[in-house]
């Protein structure tokens, strides 16, 4: 299309164009302006921080504090970030009898407490399910139940990260922020993930969750003793899951749910001991796992008492 | 170039890239080395088996100083009254503490010594204080017991580590009444917020 | 179109004028012009003030939820990466088989496929968590966990895609705004490429999910060649409105033939398309089973739920009807029934490749529980910033290729 340019000085069009042009960028920043008070959250720190695994131990420690200093400004809760790294020799592994849960839901409760979980929506890493006796149909189990438990004709499957030996969700994360540890924990880099949510989609056992938003959670109720790895408060818009409270397991105590469990429907231990607990059930008990077509190669196990 | 080393060389070049990648998956999919078991000669904490406060007492409707209920012992009434041990359960109905009785058909003497009220009676013969009931109680629920031995029945705190640390365990009568030791239903906490209930 | 050759100019100079004299072309236009640029301009600042919100708050704004971690953005990343591969539908007949009628218009492909790779990395961002993370999948500089990870493929074709179509579609702009006749070792193989190209990306895409065992709906082997016919459907019909349209406004001649050989493409792709949703639906429902559930969800509902109902069926309508019209010889002839049917199927196939894919992935969860999903007003207004962005990238690529093409945009004026 040929223009009739002016010869001379500014013409309308031009003056229009400016003018367009003008409130074009000032409506872009207007639109842009949420993400100021976002950018305030930030820190330079923060976003050059480095892979877990690259960083240098006096960089954690720096890290480390840095994060203990963020929970003090953003939660007004003083608590310590320790890094527990996996013992040599362990390998964890977890059994649940399903002759004995009652379904109560006391271990996804302690789950939600000891790992610094969102309050407003009562996030938790594990999900009960109330199933139809005779059936391993998950098709027909529903995790919503709210009645006296147990109830007749049913048994109770609680459902957590599997910790599998052949990861569909470490397979998929694009940046490497999750990762299999010796121990057999799976662990997230909470600092390093992006939030893609493709280890979200992968998972075949539901045990991935988001943070949708920043957990809120107030300052009396927060668990002070934490894990780089585990149940220090996570940033919102990144993943989390069950890490076998390796805040605890590392350090030689029993995870949160298996001591709130009352019925002792829990067992946990180091399955290269082989007079563990876990060991033994493993031996003794006619053991079997979720899924075990897709190949995951859970290191959770499910048992009834016969 | 001429035409065959060209081919040549790009045939070197799709071999090599289809070894270098089958080498950086098989780096990725790194195997664990077999895990080294404990050793053997570390000190071990104890297991502590929780005893309940009140087992082998009555609750009275009294109170003390801490504000705890004032308990007697059984022979506490027992020596002052004669009253020989009933066959079954469900005949005593004078002050028993509330009894109910729901297990099986065994009979009070299966469990208690009927010529000492403050002890309990093994299928032997043998006597036991209260505080070992779990003996009583394996005697008959084996299975049970051997899964509780192995951790695989009944509460556990504490670690799982135990040359790091102890570990607590509960008693059979934590959770089951020895007298009605069916467990109860009790109602769970909240179910996840992410489900509207009308699923299924 | 002049093809004397003139003494090389210094590219240092004259590139950046090409650049200049382009962007002050994209200013450039009639009042309709203006108010169609600016209309698209707002909605697009619509869109990023969502955006900025959905950052701040979180992705709590959104309808997506742990059971349903993925919706309206990678729907329409996915259907885009299908546009952009079927972009260069053009480039087959034109290069393969020497269609000198298309060669010209090729350029409408390209810039296509440019326009649309441009809107899949818009949508994967705006889903990302942490867009302020997004320097950590870069190679090199953050950890890229390729080749395990189809995602870190994903990234390298669509990149790769990107630059390709702009080194074509600048190269052979550019050489026209000199006005010299392209060099063919400059473009030629660069096109045969993107041909192959084209193909790596919608297959990638398609990997990225049917590669997944904990959702039987995905892991199909049929997912891959489903995505690529439907980007052969979605590609030449946007093609073909875009060349109408072109028609209609500009000087530029396209002639029957491109349109025609465009049409006949068309014919057989939503054809085979429809084959496949039937091989998709008979495996599903003759087989039964758990499996089925998600199947069962979308075209009939379950357990009482049967939010993507409507969705599935309107978009089956929409195919099954522009298969009807495609094969009607009447639609050589009539420009508004061919319009329609190329708006039915890409509307029909936005639906079954978006909503009706993605979503049903997700439903029932992996622990066969139904949390259902219907997008946010946010996400909505979002997805309408970057069409609106994206249409608006079109239309100003458009306006310098066609202004290229009649001599008016030159570095050396006639």
């Amino acid at each position: 299309m040929t223009e009739q340019q002016p010869e001379s000085g500014l013409s309308r069009r031009t003056l229009l164009k400016g003018i367009g042009a003008t409130l074009g960028v000032a409506a872009f920043a207007k639109a842009l302006a949420p993400l100021t008070e976002w950018v305030d959250g930030l820190s330079v720190d923060a976003f050059l921080q480095k892979h877990y695994r690259e960083l240098t131990p006096d960089e954690l420690q720096t890290v480390l504090r840095r994060l203990e200093q963020e929970t003090r400004d953003q939660y007004g809760a003083d608590v310590h970030i320790d890094d527990l790294t996996p013992n040599p020799g362990v390998k964890f592994a977890y059994a649940l009898n399903l002759s004995l849960c009652i379904g109560c839901r006391k271990c996804a409760e302690a789950c939600h407490k000891e790992n610094n979980h969102d309050r407003d929506t009562h996030q938790s890493y594990i999900r009960v399910l109330e199933m139809e006796q005779g059936s391993l149909d998950l098709e027909k189990g529903t995790a919503g139940y709210n009645h006296a438990v147990p109830a007749p004709g049913k048994y109770y499957m609680p459902v957590q990260c599997q910790q599998c030996n052949n990861p569909p969700c470490v397979k998929v994360c694009p940046v490497e922020a999750t990762w299999k540890e010796q121990d057999g924990i799976v662990v997230i880099d909470y600092n390093w993930c992006i939030g893609c949510r493709y280890c979200e989609a992968a998972c075949p056992y539901h045990a991935r969750r988001f943070n949708w938003k920043k957990p809120s959670i107030p300052a009396e109720d927060v668990n002070p003793v934490q894990a780089y790895l585990s149940n220090r408060i996570r940033p919102q818009g990144v993943m989390e899951k069950c890490t076998f409270c390796l805040h605890r397991t590392r350090a030689g105590k029993l995870p949160a749910c298996l001591e709130a469990c009352p019925t002792g429907a829990r067992v946990f231990g180091d399955v290269a001991d082989p007079d563990s607990d876990i060991r033994w059930v493993l031996e003794n008990k006619r053991v079997f796992v979720l899924k075990e077509e897709l190949g995951t190669q859970p290191s959770f196990f499910y048992f009834f008492d016969v | 170039m001429k035409r065959t080393p060209r081919i040549a060389l790009l045939a070197l070049v799709t071999i090599a890239a289809g070894a270098g990648i089958g080498v950086a998956i098989s780096g990725t999919w790194a195997q664990d080395t077999a895990p080294e078991p404990a050793p053997a000669d570390a000190t071990r904490f104890p297991e502590h088996i929780v005893v309940p406060p009140r087992l082998g007492r009555i609750e009275t409707d009294l109170v003390d100083i801490h504000g705890d209920p004032v308990t007697v012992a059984c022979s506490t009434c027992h020596s002052a009254r004669y009253a020989p041990m009933k066959r079954y359960a469900l005949d005593v109905n004078a002050f028993h503490g509330g009894l109910t009785f729901s297990h099986g058909a065994i009979v009070c003497a299966s469990c208690h010594d009927p010529d000492n009220r403050d002890l309990l009676r093994l299928a032997s013969g043998d006597t036991l204080p209260f505080a070992q009931v779990l003996d009583l109680c394996a005697q008959c629920h084996g299975p049970q017991y051997r899964d509780y031995k192995h951790g695989a029945h009944g509460g556990m705190q504490g670690f799982w580590d135990r040359t790091r640390g102890p570990g607590t365990r509960n008693n059979c009568v934590h959770c089951h009444d020895p007298h009605a030791p069916a467990y109860p239903t009790v109602f769970p906490e909240p179910p996840p917020r992410d489900t509207r209930p009308d699923t299924h | 179109m002049s093809t004397y050759s003139e003494p090389s100019p210094k590219h240092l100079v004259s590139y950046p004028r090409f650049i200049w004299r382009s962007l002050v072309l994209s200013t450039e236009g009639n009042l309709a012009f203006y108010a169609w640029m600016t209309a698209l301009t707002a909605i697009a600042l619509v869109g990023v003030n969502a955006w900025s919100h959905q950052v701040l708050e979180g992705m709590v704004v959104t309808d997506m939820s742990d059971h349903v971690s993925w919706g309206l953005y990678i729907a329409n990343f996915t259907f885009l990466v299908g546009l952009a591969a079927g972009g260069v539908m053009m480039v087959i007949p034109a290069y393969l088989y020497d269609d000198k009628k298309m060669h010209d218009l090729v350029i409408v492909g390209e810039l296509l496929a440019i326009v649309a790779i441009v809107m899949c990395l818009l949508f994967v961002n705006v889903d990302l968590g942490r867009p302020d993370r997004f320097w950590h999948i870069i190679p090199g500089i953050g950890r890229f966990n390729w080749p395990i990870s189809m995602l870190t493929w994903d990234v390298l074709v669509l990149s790769g895609y990107l630059l390709l179509n702009l080194h074509i579609a600048g190269y052979l702009l550019y050489q026209r705004f000199l006005g010299h006749k392209p060099d063919k070792k400059w473009y030629i193989p660069f096109v045969f490429l993107s041909i192959v190209w084209a193909i790596s990306i919608h297959t990638v895409t398609a990997f990225l999910y049917c590669g997944l065992g904990g959702r039987p709906f995905w892991n199909s082997a049929l997912l891959a060649p489903r995505f690529l016919t439907s980007a052969f459907v979605t590609g030449p019909a946007f093609i073909i409105v875009s060349l109408l349209i072109l028609q209609r406004l500009t000087r530029l001649e396209i002639g029957r033939g491109p349109i025609d050989t465009l049409t006949s493409i068309l014919r057989i792709t939503v054809v085979i398309n429809l084959f496949m949703v039937l091989s998709e639906v008979f495996t599903e429902f003759y087989t039964g089973g758990t499996h089925v559930s998600a199947a069962t969800y979308l075209y009939f509902g379950l357990h009482g739920h049967h939010g993507l109902v409507p969705w599935i069926w309107t978009s089956l309508l929409l195919n099954v009807t522009a298969a009807v019209i495609f094969l009607l010889p009447a639609v050589k002839k009539n420009t508004w029934l061919l319009v329609a049917a190329c708006v039915a199927t890409f509307v029909g196939v936005w639906i079954e490749k978006g909503m009706g894919l993605i979503v049903p992935g997700f439903i029932p969860s992996t622990l066969h529980e139904i949390v259902e999903y219907a997008p946010s007003t946010e996400e909505w207004k979002i997805m309408a910033g970057i069409w609106a962005f994206g249409i608006g990238l079109f239309t100003l690529a458009l306006k310098i290729a066609t202004n290229v093409f009649d001599g008016d945009l030159r570095l050396t004026r006639k």
